[in-house]
């Protein structure tokens, strides 16, 4: 018998927010995503970790619930496991409750509801270093006597935090003799394999409103019992709320941090993007000498890879600048907070407050944004959340906005403090948002059914963010953006050099050898299209590959004004190149076109998935691409005629 | 043709086609799996001399769940621990509900 055949299966189950994946994380050496707010994790994950002994335990990261009657798509996952009624995923032999020690009277009574399964448990108290922080203290054996349950104090965002923790699984008797909670000490269950364990869990009810009030009835017994509490919130946090959840000063603070965000983006970033500039640029000339004697690959080195994918890695440095202002929020516990300030507009909209956190996450990309609207129970809402998604601005727009503005727009100071670049990208960020609840609302109006309407919202308490965190988000950003270049960027950009370079100018020709190429030849079939919208045939080509992800229209774009240009403007960069040859009201155009347009096919598939209806997708590419061409017509008649 | 122009032809051969196959597994999953099984069904056809046989092995398409967490497009970075297991969240469809 091998290991992992007699290894424990282990759910870590709880509320949400209450340390579950940063336990995972320190227990298997996983990097999942964690934040300070609910709702992170919206799917199970799974990993293993071998136990001092050297025992394999199997560890299951279930999304947060606050109950088995499971209000929302994530929760039903945590749910069905814990009953043992998952398809795919066999019951856990072990479940690891994780409760936040300084939230007690809201997290026992999802212990309590855990404990009427019957299954083998064992509660982790988290956060057990804030709870003495704020002098709440726990009787650990009083605890565990009265729940019939071991209880372990964890810290899982510090070396070390887990180490009671992984004592106690280790020292957890086989699968088959494991005793059940409630069991009075030393009481062992009768072997049983798998399938027995599985229909013995099958049968329990979810708690009825009776049996609710029951729970709430013995958690505060217990919390009389076995817990010193100096009060229930934390004083400080509860001054900061008591400005940042102002109406007036909340909304105004919200407004004051995004566009600081955005003017960091401009600010902070331009050495180190100057730097990356530098270097691409005095890499593909070096390279380009090398291969002198091959022509042909040395076009694909420099106008394609060199211009097209040095042009994209230019943008990492802002990306990263933006990522650190979200990663700094994720972590301080914020972000709740604004979603609460934001719920009464949103609801107007036609969304919910917790379509703030999906919508948040499509910053990052609308793929996690999308799955994440599985924490929102009303499936109406979360179709909404589902279709406006793609409309917030995902960091893939970001070299396109940056490289058009930065071509376009001077460099002016306004008011004498703000970065006028920065002002233009706050706009366009905050034309997403606008579209977003203007999207909703015609959704809202457009469907009459009504829904019930209550944010139920946990808080979470505000924490100063980790620096470690934070520096390994952003080295994630970073790989992530890497890999993308080093991937569907890369191919892409190879293909494209290939459709503008064949075939070969016929003999006498006297434009650029791309006017004659494919990609030439497609660009001017679908310039007659984009014409009123004032894109030329360079544009139209770089749209065909930015389906694929938007930033490669940005690599497509370097790679067509390599190709085409000739003489002294050969070796001029792709922004200087596009602010002699477009007028602003195409570079305008370009912007009010991405602020819509659906130019990412993982979003649309995701939609897809997530919807399990093609219609979803149909719709979702239909308006945004009517959207974004409407928005650019618009944009660019009236720049023209004022121009 | 020189030693130049054949390391070009080939070197150029060899993006070109890295390129189309990156391209089309990430942009059509399904359909490239699908053209995938049928050369791995042609390629392990009883005639098939053993070699074949072992090639359509190892060009068996993996098993994967589509556009979610875990497919690779890694797009978000959430799909690191999907990486060692194909993810297998079950769909959670979603319709439009009736007027009132």
């Amino acid at each position: 018998m091998n290991a992992t055949a007699t290894s424990l299966r282990i759910a870590l189950v709880g509320n949400p927010n209450c340390g579950k994946t940063a336990l995972f994380n320190r227990l298997t050496g996983a990097h999942q995503k964690v934040a300070n707010y609910a709702g992170v994790t919206v799917e199970r994950k799974e990993g293993r970790f071998v136990a001092p002994s050297g025992r394999v335990l199997q560890l299951l990261d279930l999304p947060g619930a606050y109950s088995l009657d499971a209000a929302s798509p994530d929760e039903a996952i945590t749910r069905d496991i814990c009953e043992g009624r998952h398809a795919e995923e066999p019951a856990p032999d072990l479940i690891v409750c994780v409760a936040d020690a300084t939230n007690l009277r809201l997290h026992l009574r999802f212990v309590l509801e855990l404990k009427r399964l019957g299954r083998p448990m064992v509660l982790a108290l988290n956060m057990i270093d804030a709870a003495h922080k704020r002098g709440i203290r726990i009787d650990v054996g009083a605890l565990e006597r009265a729940l019939g349950m071991p209880v372990v104090e964890t810290v899982a965002v510090k070396q070390g935090g887990a180490e009671a923790l992984v004592m106690r699984l280790d020292a957890m008797p086989q699968l088959s003799v494991l005793p059940p909670v409630g069991a009075p000490e030393g009481a062992m269950l009768p072997a049983v394999d798998d399938n027995s364990i599985a229909a013995s869990a099958a049968p329990t009810k979810s708690p009825s409103a009776e049996s609710s009030q029951d729970l709430h009835a013995q958690v505060r017994a217990l919390l009389a019992d076995t817990v010193t509490m100096p009060r229930a919130t934390s004083a400080i946090d509860d001054a900061i709320d008591s400005v940042v959840l102002h109406p007036v000063a909340g909304l105004a603070i919200l407004a004051i941090v995004m566009f600081l965000i955005f003017q960091a983006v401009f600010s902070w970033a331009t050495p180190l993007q100057d730097a990356v500039s530098a270097a691409v640029a005095a890499s593909g000339e070096q390279v380009g000498a090398w291969l002198a004697s091959m022509p042909l690959l040395q076009s694909l080195v420099t106008d394609g890879l060199f211009a097209g994918l040095g042009t994209v890695l230019e943008f990492l440095p802002q990306i990263l600048v933006l990522f650190l202002f979200i990663l700094i929020l994720e972590e301080s516990g914020y972000l709740p907070r604004a979603a609460f300030l934001l719920d009464k507009l949103m609801f107007k909209a036609g969304l919910t407050g917790r379509s703030f956190i999906p919508l948040l996450s499509s910053f990052a990309c609308a793929i996690p944004g999308i799955m994440a609207t599985r924490s929102i129970a009303d499936p109406r809402d979360r179709l909404t959340t589902i279709l406006v998604a793609p409309l917030m601005t995902c960091s893939a727009r970001l070299p396109v906005y940056t490289l058009l503005i930065a071509a376009f727009i001077p460099r002016h100071d306004v008011l004498g403090v703000f970065n006028l670049q920065g002002i233009v990208l706050f706009a366009l960020y905050f034309a997403g948002i606008a579209s977003a609840l203007a999207v909703a609302w015609v959704i809202k109006r457009l469907r009459t059914d009504k829904s019930e309407h209550a944010l139920m919202m946990e808080l979470p308490a505000y924490r100063m963010p980790n620096p470690r965190d934070v520096a390994w988000g952003l080295w994630e950003r970073t790989k992530i953006f890497l890999r993308r270049v080093g991937g569907i960027l890369l191919a892409l950009t190879v293909l494209l050099w290939f459709l503008s370079s064949f075939p070969a100018p016929p003999d006498g020709a006297t434009q650029p050898p791309i006017d004659y190429s494919f990609a030439g030849h497609i660009g001017k079939w679908m310039a007659v299209v984009f014409a009123p919208i004032g894109f030329n045939w360079q544009i139209c080509v770089a749209l065909i590959p930015g389906l694929a992800a938007r930033e490669v229209a940005v690599s497509s774009l370097a790679t067509v004004y390599a190709l085409s240009a000739t003489g002294d403007g050969a070796d001029a960069a792709l922004g200087t190149a596009i602010a002699s040859q477009w007028s602003l009201a195409t570079a305008l155009s370009l912007l009010a076109w991405y602020v819509f347009a659906p130019q990412c096919m993982s979003t649309l598939a995701v939609i897809r998935r997530e919807t399990n209806s093609w219609r979803n997708v149909w719709i979702s590419a239909g308006y945004l691409f009517g959207l974004a061409y409407l928005a650019s017509f618009i944009t660019y008649q009236v720049a023209r005629t004022f121009a | 043709m020189s030693t130049p122009m054949l390391v070009q032809t080939l070197a150029l051969l060899l993006l070109l086609g890295w390129s189309a196959v990156f391209a089309a597994r990430r942009l059509l999953p399904v359909t490239t799996r699908r053209a995938q099984a049928r050369l791995v069904a042609w390629f392990d056809r009883p005639s098939s001399p053993a070699w074949l046989h072992a090639f359509a092995q190892r060009l068996q398409p993996t098993a994967t769940t589509g556009a979610s967490c875990g497919d690779g497009c890694s797009s978000c970075g959430g799909c690191a621990a999907a990486d060692a297991k194909p993810a297998t969240v079950e769909s959670l469809p979603l319709t439009f509900r009736p007027r009132a």
